[in-house]
């Protein structure tokens, strides 16, 4: 070819195409500066917490209780035991509930139905939890007094949602021939329901409701309405009476004018943290992986 | 599948929905408010240090747990309206409204106190710093706001005042403190009368908030600056300087065992309320603290739990008064503390 008169065409980007080469670097680079902010927003929290947590980490703040006013020390033993027993009972109410829904919407509603239900459950999943706590408080709290047990039905409304909709997406997993097939052997359908696709997805049901106590463990503002006046200084285990809970102990100790309690407060805080992130973390792992080998089937 | 999975299924199932039963069947059953000797409380953070004393000593006495949150006055009041504790604890004195609002609760001076001046200045002074009550009005009012400020040296001749701005540090919740601080600075200004006013949510024009004793306390503490206000206890045990204010007859007091027990022997009139104010004592009473106060426990008249309750209270009107020597709060004296065991009287199931 021959190319007499012609302008050589150049490889370098010239004009309209450098100035989309130029946007592309740099929306490319905000996102990518932005996914690194994630990280490092996270990478922030851990770290100082854990830096000005670490000095009152030791044996105390495990096996001692809180102290009254003027002493300074203890430990938030009395919180570990009451913040335990709170999301256990909540979620003794919870995961019955949220699984015999989820049953419902995945297996036997029909689809209008099974909108509704879902929708519900989305409305009631964004229902900011310290609403939760005022409609507890106001139910439950008002003219009867503080109990554990009205801390774990505010908790269980935070979790029920979490672990319905959990539930109904590992059922929609399992994969239909197994239905059929039990069918196809005259098998009724609460048999099968029960008896085939029960046993497939309860390990992912189970991590599924591990994420919602992970989240249940950490939420205050339910205890603040529920539970929040309690003895300080000793291990309760009577549900009818307030407990201390892990998210109080770090609220009040944060407040106080003596240092080493607020000292001790990053501690709880730590460990709440360190507890919720193993939970999360592990259960998101187990349910990847189980949710890859339903898919598989 | 093999049966072994499906009878654990099942079997798992059915755990969960009896563990539900059983939590909901406990949670009928403990509808009922009191179980296991438990008396629960709420309120002003003033009395806080008394009452954790008594959580420590009554339990011996007849085995009855004492529970109590320091949330503040207001919040005690708010409490005990809404029935959700068997007793609040304020500093202030029910409003008119408040009592309409309670359904039938009586106020009763169950302890004695000083509201302490706390500053956070490093200065060549040995001994408290000197205010008086008109100065901490202009402080509060935001027309002093410099610890070399002429007003404060003409109290404190020979002491070195830097010329550090003034923090003032005021209770960001409803607070009986808030009320008695208020209450004594309205009584000494006129100024501060009319501007703020007594109240336990005051709208000071300056300052930053602090939630509780413990939390003004606290911002005290870590501000260089500061000047707060709570019951003497907080400085105490937080190792916080306090002030000594000019009481009426022009002398300096800090507050402490004498100096409160003088202010509440000036007031000789208890009158039958309850409300017993004893702010800036006449000059007849040359030692007395200026800013002392009474502060209440709030009991609803009708109470399913009237006996433990009075039972309490009476342990605390009486013995439960020595537990706050140490933390200076004074016992209260016998014409208050007739009073208060007639009021006490009336409270039935």
């Amino acid at each position: 070819m021959e190319a007499s008169g012609v302008v050589p065409i150049s490889l370098k980007s010239s004009g309209r195409s450098r100035r989309r080469q130029r946007t592309n670097y740099v929306a490319q680079g905000a996102s990518v500066f932005a996914a690194f902010l994630a990280i490092g927003v996270l990478a922030l929290v851990v770290i100082s917490v854990l830096v000005r947590g670490l000095k009152a980490i030791n044996l105390d703040l495990f096996t001692k209780n809180q102290v009254t006013f003027g002493e300074t020390g203890g430990g938030i033993a009395n919180g570990l035991v009451g913040t335990a027993i709170i999301v256990a009972i909540a979620t003794a109410i919870a995961l019955p509930v949220g699984i015999f829904a989820a049953i419902y919407v995945a297996e036997f509603a029909g689809s209008r139905a099974s909108r509704v239900v879902r929708l519900a459950l989305d409305v009631l999943n964004g229902v900011p939890s310290i609403v939760v706590g005022i409609f507890a408080y106001a139910l439950l709290v008002v003219g009867s007094g503080y109990a554990a047990w009205k801390a774990s039905v505010a908790l269980a409304i935070v979790m029920l949602p979490l672990v319905a909709r959990s539930t109904i997406e590992v059922l929609r997993l399992v994969s239909d021939s197994l239905r059929y097939g039990s069918y196809a052997l005259g098998i009724s359908k609460w048999r099968t329901v029960l008896f085939v696709v029960m046993p497939s997805a309860i390990g992912s049901i189970m991590t599924g409701a591990t994420l919602a106590v992970a989240r249940a463990a950490g939420e205050t503002a339910p205890l603040l309405f529920t539970t929040s006046i309690f003895l300080p200084n000793q291990v309760v285990t009577d549900p009818s009476h307030a407990m201390a809970a892990v998210p109080l102990l770090i609220l009040f100790d944060s407040e106080s004018p003596d240092p080493s309690l607020n000292n001790q407060a990053w501690a709880a805080a730590f460990v709440l943290m360190f507890f919720v992130l193993v939970l999360s973390l592990s259960a998101r792992y187990v349910l990847a992986r189980r949710e890859r080998k339903l898919r598989a089937r | 599948m093999t049966l072994s999975v499906t009878k654990r299924t099942v079997s798992m199932l059915a755990a969960a929905a009896l563990l539900a039963v059983c939590v909901a069947a406990s949670a009928t059953a403990s509808q009922s408010k009191h179980t296991g000797g438990q008396l629960v409380g709420a309120g002003s953070t003033f009395v806080q240090p008394l009452v954790s004393q008594w959580q420590a000593a009554y339990p011996a006495v007849n085995g009855t747990n004492i529970v109590y949150q320091p949330i503040g006055s207001g919040g005690g009041i708010q409490a005990i309206t809404n029935r959700t504790v068997d007793f609040g604890a304020s500093d202030a004195p029910l409003t008119p409204d408040q009592v309409t609002n309670c359904k039938g609760c009586i106020q009763i001076p169950w302890a004695l106190g000083g509201t302490s001046v706390m500053v956070n200045l490093k200065t060549n002074a040995h001994a408290p710093l000197h205010i008086t009550g008109p100065v901490l009005a202009k402080i509060y009012l935001g027309q002093i706001t410099s610890w070399d400020d002429p007003a404060i040296k003409a109290l404190n001749p020979g002491i070195s005042l830097p010329s550090e701005k003034i923090t003032p540090v005021y209770r960001s919740d409803g607070s009986g403190t808030s009320y008695n601080f208020t209450d004594y600075l309205s009584a000494v200004s006129a100024a501060f009368k009319s501007k703020v006013g007594l109240s336990t949510q005051p709208p000071f024009p300056v300052g930053v908030g602090g939630k509780g004793s413990s939390g003004v306390a606290g911002v005290v503490k870590n501000t260089a600056g500061a000047i707060g206000y709570a019951d003497i206890a907080y400085a105490v045990t937080n190792h916080i300087q306090v002030m000594a204010v000019r009481n009426a007859a022009g002398k300096y007091t800090t507050p402490g065992t004498k100096s409160i027990t003088a202010a509440s022997a000036a007031f000789k009139n208890v009158g039958t309320t309850g409300e017993v104010h004893i702010v800036n004592p006449p000059k007849s009473a040359p030692t007395a603290y200026p800013i002392s106060t009474y502060t209440y426990v709030i009991l609803p008249q009708t109470t399913g739990n009237a006996y433990p309750l009075k039972t309490f209270i009476f342990w605390a009107l009486t013995k439960g008064q020595q537990y706050g020597v140490k933390l200076r709060y004074v016992p209260i004296p016998k014409p208050v503390l007739v009073l208060s065991e007639k009021l006490l009287k009336t409270v039935h199931s």
